[in-house]
C-alpha cells in the first residue's frame, strides 16, 4: 500500500482537518467572523460529500473490493461503510452545531475564529476514532477529540460557570484517558499486537487462568475509560456540571457528537479486537448499563434546570446505547451495533433539536434554562413550543417518532441476544423518563408565563440558523419516524461490512 | 518471576500513586502533575512490554512516543484552563470551584 492510497482511506478526516486550518488562517484576516462559520460548514459538507462518494464506490466495488475493506498506514486505518456512515453523521452534527452557535456567540460577543476551528478539530478526532483499526491510532484520535472539547467547554471562560465546567471536564477527562491508556497498554501486553485484527489473533492464543485474569483487569480499565467518556454511572458525576456550565451549543455538541464518536469508536474496538473475549467486558458493561439507566432516569426526575435535566437524560440514553454493545458481544451478531448506529442518529436529531430550542429562547430574551421560565411558551413562541414537544415525545420513545424506532431496534437486539430481563429494565426506565420529558410539554402548554419573560425586540443577529436547524431536526424526527426503513438498511449495511456477517 | 513482572509492578505502583493523587489532592496544579505521573506509568509499562515481546523497537515503544506527545499537549491545554480559572477566582483549590451543583 503506497502513501497515496493510505491518504484516500482517511480522506474525509483530512478534508475536515484542512477545513480547521483554513478557518484558523482566514480568522487572521477577516473582521466579519460569520464568514468563518460558512467556511467551517463548507469543510464539513465537503468531508461528508467525500464520504458519500466513497460509500457508493465501496458498495459498487468500482475502486475497492467490497468484502475486504481498504486499509492504510500498515493496517492502522480502514475504509469501510461503518466508518463512512459515522463520518456523515458527525459532519451532520457539526453543521447543526455551527448553525446553533452563530447567533448565540454573536449575542454573547464571543464570535471568534477559534470556536469553529476547534470544533472541526474535534470532528477530525471523532472521524479518526471510527476509522482507526489500531489502538495507537485510536488513542491519538481519542485525545484529538477530547483536548479541544475541554477548551470549547470553557470557551466563555470569563463566565465563571463556563470556566468551572472546563476545569471539571479536563480533570475527569484526562484521568479517564490515562486509565484508558493503561488498559490499552495491558491489552497490548496480553496480545503483543496493536492492530485490532492482531489483538484478536493474539488474544485467541491466550490460555490459562493467569492470562484470563490479566485480560479482565485490562478490559475493566478500558471499560472505565469508555464509561467516563459516555458518562455511564458511576463515572457520570462530571456530566451534569459540565453540561450546565458549558456554552449551550457546545453542550449540544458534547451530548450528541462526542458521545456518538465514543460509542462508534469503542464499539469497533470491543467487537473487532475482543469480540471473542466478550465475557471479559460484557459482564462489567451489564452492571454499568443497568446502573446508568436506573440512576440517570431517577436523578433526572427532580431536575428543574433544563440543561441539567437533559444531561441526566443523556446519561440514561448512554445506558440504553450500552445495551446494544452487550447484545452484540453476547450474541456475536451485528444487529446490536446496527441498532446503536440507528439510535445515535436518532439521538443526535432529538438532542440537537431540544438544545436548539433552548438556544432559540435564550437568543430572544433573558433565560436561565429553568423549567418555570418556559411556562406559557406555547403562546409567546408557538413554533418553538411545538418543535420542543416533538423532541420531548421522541426522547420518551413514543411513536411515530424516530426515538420510538431507535429504542425498538435496540431492545429487539437485546431480546434476540436472550437478555430479555435487560430489555424489561430498559422499558420500565424509559416509561419513568416520560415523567420528566412530558413535564416540559405540560409547562409550555398549561402554565402561565413567568414575570419578566417578555420578548426582546428581534436581535440584530439573525435567528435563521437556529430556526432552520431546529426545524430540520424536527422534520428528521418525524420523517424517519414514519419511514425508518432506509436508515436502518444503511446502518445494517454499514455493520455487515466490518463484521463480515 | 521475570524482569517484566518487576517493571509492570513499578508501572502499576506509579499509576496508583498518580490516581490516588488525582482523587485526594485539592490543588489543581498537583492534580495535573499526578495526571502526568499516570501517563508516565503507562509509558513504563508499554516500553517494558514492548522490550519483552518484540525488542526495543516494538509497537509499544511507538505507542509510548505518541503518549509522551499527547501528555505534553494535554498539560498545555490543562494549564491554560487552570490559568483562566485562576484569573476568575484567584484560587486553584478544586473544592472552591462550586458554582455548579444540584
Amino acid at each position: 500500500m503506497n502513501a497515496g492510497n493510505a491518504v484516500v482511506v482517511i480522506l474525509p478526516g483530512v478534508v475536515v482537518a484542512v477545513g480547521a486550518f483554513v478557518v484558523f488562517l482566514v480568522d487572521l484576516f477577516v473582521a466579519r467572523k460569520a464568514v468563518l462559520a460558512w467556511i467551517a460548514a463548507a469543510g464539513l459538507i465537503t468531508g461528508a460529500a467525500v464520504a458519500v462518494g466513497q460509500w457508493i464506490s465501496v458498495s459498487n466495488g468500482l475502486h475497492f473490493n467490497a468484502r475486504k475493506p481498504q486499509t492504510g498506514f500498515a493496517g492502522m486505518v480502514s475504509l469501510d461503510k461503518y466508518a463512512l456512515f459515522c463520518v456523515v453523521l458527525f459532519a451532520g452534527i457539526g453543521v447543526a452545531t455551527i448553525m446553533l452557535s452563530d447567533a448565540y456567540l454573536a449575542r454573547r460577543k464571543a464570535a471568534r475564529g477559534e470556536f469553529y476551528g476547534l470544533l472541526l478539530l474535534v470532528i477530525t478526532g471523532m472521524i479518526g476514532m471510527v476509522v482507526s483499526t489500531d489502538v495507537v491510532a485510536f488513542f491519538v484520535s481519542f485525545e484529538l477529540m477530547s483536548l479541544p472539547t475541554y477548551v470549547l467547554a470553557g470557551y466563555l471562560w470569563r463566565d465563571e460557570r463556563s470556566g468551572e465546567a472546563s476545569i471539571k471536564y479536563f480533570v475527569t477527562g484526562a484521568f479517564s484517558s490515562a486509565i484508558l491508556a493503561f488498559g490499552l497498554a495491558l491489552v497490548y501486553g496480553a496480545s503483543g499486537q496493536t492492530t485490532y485484527s492482531g489483538i484478536a489473533a493474539g488474544l485467541a492464543k491466550l490460555s490459562g487462568l493467569d492470562a484470563r485474569g490479566f485480560l479482565v483487569v485490562a478490559f475493566v480499565l478500558v471499560v472505565t475509560g469508555f464509561g467516563f467518556k459516555i458518562s455511564a454511572v458511576p463515572f457520570h458525576n462530571w456530566a451534569p456540571d459540565v453540561y450546565e456550565g458549558a456554552p449551550t451549543p457546545v453542550t449540544a455538541f458534547m451530548a450528541t457528537g462526542v458521545k456518538a464518536a465514543a460509542f462508534a469508536g469503542f464499539a469497533r474496538l470491543f467487537v473487532a479486537a475482543a469480540g471473542l473475549q466478550w465475557q471479559t467486558w460484557a459482564h462489567t458493561m451489564t452492571i454499568l448499563a443497568v446502573l446508568t439507566m436506573v440512576v440517570g432516569n431517577v436523578l433526572a426526575l427532580p431536575q428543574r434546570n433544563l440543561k441539567r435535566m437533559l444531561a441526566y437524560s443523556s446519561i440514561a440514553h448512554a445506558g440504553y446505547l450500552t445495551l446494544g454493545l452487550i447484545a452484540a458481544g453476547t450474541s456475536g451478531k451485528p444487529l446490536g451495533i446496527a441498532a446503536i448506529l440507528f439510535y445515535l442518529f436518532a439521538y443526535a436529531l432529538m438532542n440537537l433539536g431540544a438544545f436548539g430550542v433552548l438556544i432559540w429562547i435564550r437568543n430572544r430574551r433573558k433565560f436561565a434554562y429553568t423549567l418555570g421560565e418556559i411556562g406559557g411558551l406555547a403562546r409567546t413562541m408557538p413554533w418553538a413550543a411545538i418543535l420542543m414537544a416533538v423532541f420531548m415525545v421522541s426522547l420518551t420513545g413514543i411513536p411515530p417518532t424516530i426515538g420510538f424506532w431507535g429504542k425498538f431496534y435496540l431492545f429487539t437486539a437485546v431480546v434476540q441476544a436472550n437478555l430479555t430481563w435487560l430489555a424489561i429494565v430498559a422499558v420500565i426506565m424509559s416509561s419513568v423518563s416520560a415523567y420528566y420529558y412530558l413535564r416540559v410539554v405540560w409547562y409550555m402548554y398549561f402554565r402561565e408565563a413567568p414575570q419578566g419573560a417578555e420578548m426582546e425586540a428581534e436581535p440584530k443577529s439573525s435567528q435563521l440558523g437556529v430556526t432552520v436547524a431546529v426545524s430540520l431536526a424536527a422534520a428528521g424526527v418525524l420523517v424517519v419516524g414514519l419511514f425508518p426503513e432506509p436508515l436502518l438498511k444503511a446502518a445494517e449495511g454499514a455493520v455487515r461490512l466490518i463484521f463480515g456477517g | 518471576m521475570n524482569a517484566l513482572y518487576w517493571w509492570l509492578t513499578l508501572a502499576v505502583l506509579l499509576f496508583c500513586i498518580g490516581a490516588f493523587g488525582v482523587l485526594v489532592r485539592r490543588n489543581v496544579i498537583v492534580v495535573v502533575m499526578c495526571l502526568e505521573l499516570m501517563l508516565n506509568a503507562v509509558n513504563i509499562a508499554l516500553v517494558a512490554i514492548s522490550n519483552f515481546r518484540a525488542g526495543a523497537l516494538g509497537a509499544g515503544t511507538l505507542f509510548s512516543l505518541f503518549i509522551i506527545t499527547l501528555a505534553a499537549a494535554e498539560v498545555t491545554v490543562g494549564l491554560a484552563i487552570v490559568i483562566a480559572n485562576y484569573r476568575n477566582r484567584r484560587t486553584v483549590q478544586t473544592d472552591q470551584y462550586d458554582e455548579l451543583k444540584g
